[in-house]
């Protein structure tokens, strides 16, 4: 799996990060240590929430579907890669679900002309920022670039997940690029 | 190369830094002459930095958002291991059926404090029936069985002793409510016997009301 496997992504509590006994802890039922887990990762599981969902989702409800999802499956845990790793992999599968729930069209691939008219245009006197540019991305070019530029996956990872060719994503996150540029007056 | 320009996909893939090889040396060689294409696969490459450099932690609303979700959360994880208690049979052995089973366990308690209270009562009965009625009883057995049930309370005590630490605390609260209630049944139906050592029926109660003590407490041991 090519994702991130940085462990410094993992937020610290009092900069102290989750030791494997807090794990071991929460994965037993203590709430308590599975609260520890939820402070130190929080922050950063929310931001990739935030860009996962745009406006086409609501990022705290990702979330906390995302920590009580990690809550039921830690058990199965085996620390093969961080704990900040398997909960971003997991919050990118919860997202992806709700997504399919909704009938959202997360991964259709738009076309260069498609994305232009998708995109509302920028207030010429307001600069935003990426998570900014990143929301008003089309859901299915927002998903493929946070995935691959952001998160790390490969687009071969990407197709796995989302059920699309690898082609298509690698398309998707390549337009995005463009309208963030765009959006960005880069 | 210098005649054309970068298509796309090099372009992109430049910016990946995905490219090695001959073919990557032939792109960078026109990167180097193209300011066109160089300019343009600088900034593809600047939207991945700038996200990369975003704080790995999150910003402010990232921050400000630990604190407000967790309440909701965390009355979901209350609500799941509610309905583990409701749907499984506490037998087997995830964390979450632990949780679970530790509520099971406070209600079973109260139930089996309920079972001694409604002995002791009986045992009241059984005393003054025996009062009116001799009998000819063999307490010798019944005697060793209570011997034998407190031995075996008191290691299933001890064990219990080392666990405190593990369990929840509204869980300990009704193991040692109902210990107690237990305790004051046994205390009791002593004081009865020995009244009247010879009422056989008197000995037996206790024997029983040891036995419930010690699957009161098999039961908390099993619900670890």
């Amino acid at each position: 799996m090519g994702a991130r496997t940085d462990d410094s992504v993992v937020g610290a509590v009092d900069g102290v990060a989750p030791t494997g006994d807090v794990v071991r802890r929460a994965q037993q039922g203590d709430v308590d240590a599975f609260e520890a887990l939820y402070r130190a990762n929080a922050p950063a599981i929310h931001r990739l929430c935030r860009r996962l969902c745009g406006h086409d989702d609501d990022p705290g409800e990702v979330m906390q579907d995302a920590f009580v999802r990690a809550w039921e499956r830690l058990p199965q845990f085996r620390g093969e890669s961080s704990i900040a790793t398997w909960l971003h992999r997991l919050t990118v599968n919860v997202f992806l679900e709700r997504a399919r729930r909704a009938k959202r069209d997360a991964l259709r691939l738009v076309d260069a002309d498609d994305l232009a008219l998708a995109v509302p245009p920028a207030d010429p006197l307001a600069r935003i920022d990426i998570d900014a540019a990143l929301a008003r991305l089309p859901a299915g070019a927002r998903l493929a670039f946070v995935l691959h530029d952001v998160e790390g996956y490969s687009h071969d990872e990407i197709a796995a997940m989302t059920g699309i060719a690898a082609g298509t994503a690698r398309a998707q996150a390549w337009r995005a690029r463009r309208t963030l540029i765009r959006l960005l007056e880069l | 190369m210098d005649a054309e320009h970068l298509t796309e996909d090099e372009r992109q893939t430049m910016a990946d830094g995905s490219l090695t090889g001959e073919r990557a040396t032939a792109l960078l060689e026109h990167l180097a002459r193209c300011a066109a294409c160089s300019s343009d696969v600088a900034r593809l490459r600047t939207i991945r930095a700038r996200v990369a450099s975003a704080p790995t932690d999150g910003d402010a609303a990232d921050t400000a958002a630990v604190d407000t979700l967790w309440p909701a959360i965390r009355a979901r994880i209350d609500q799941r291991k509610d309905a583990a208690l409701d749907a499984r049979g506490g037998t087997t052995g995830t964390a979450g059926r632990r949780a679970g089973n530790r509520l099971r366990l406070v209600s079973g308690l109260t139930a089996a404090a309920c079972i001694v209270a409604a002995a002791l009562v009986g045992a009241r009965r059984i005393a003054r029936r025996a009062s009116v009625t001799p009998q000819v009883v063999a307490t010798t057995e019944v005697a060793d069985s209570v011997t034998a049930y407190q031995q075996e309370a008191q290691t299933l005590l001890d064990e219990l002793e080392l666990r405190r630490a593990l369990l929840r605390p509204d869980a300990l609260t009704a193991i040692d409510h109902d210990l107690a209630v237990v305790d004051s049944a046994i205390v009791e139906l002593r004081a009865a016997a020995a009244r009247d050592p010879n009422n056989a029926a008197l000995h037996q109660l206790l024997a029983s009301t040891y036995e419930r003590k010690i699957e009161i407490l098999k039961r908390i041991g099993n619900a670890g």
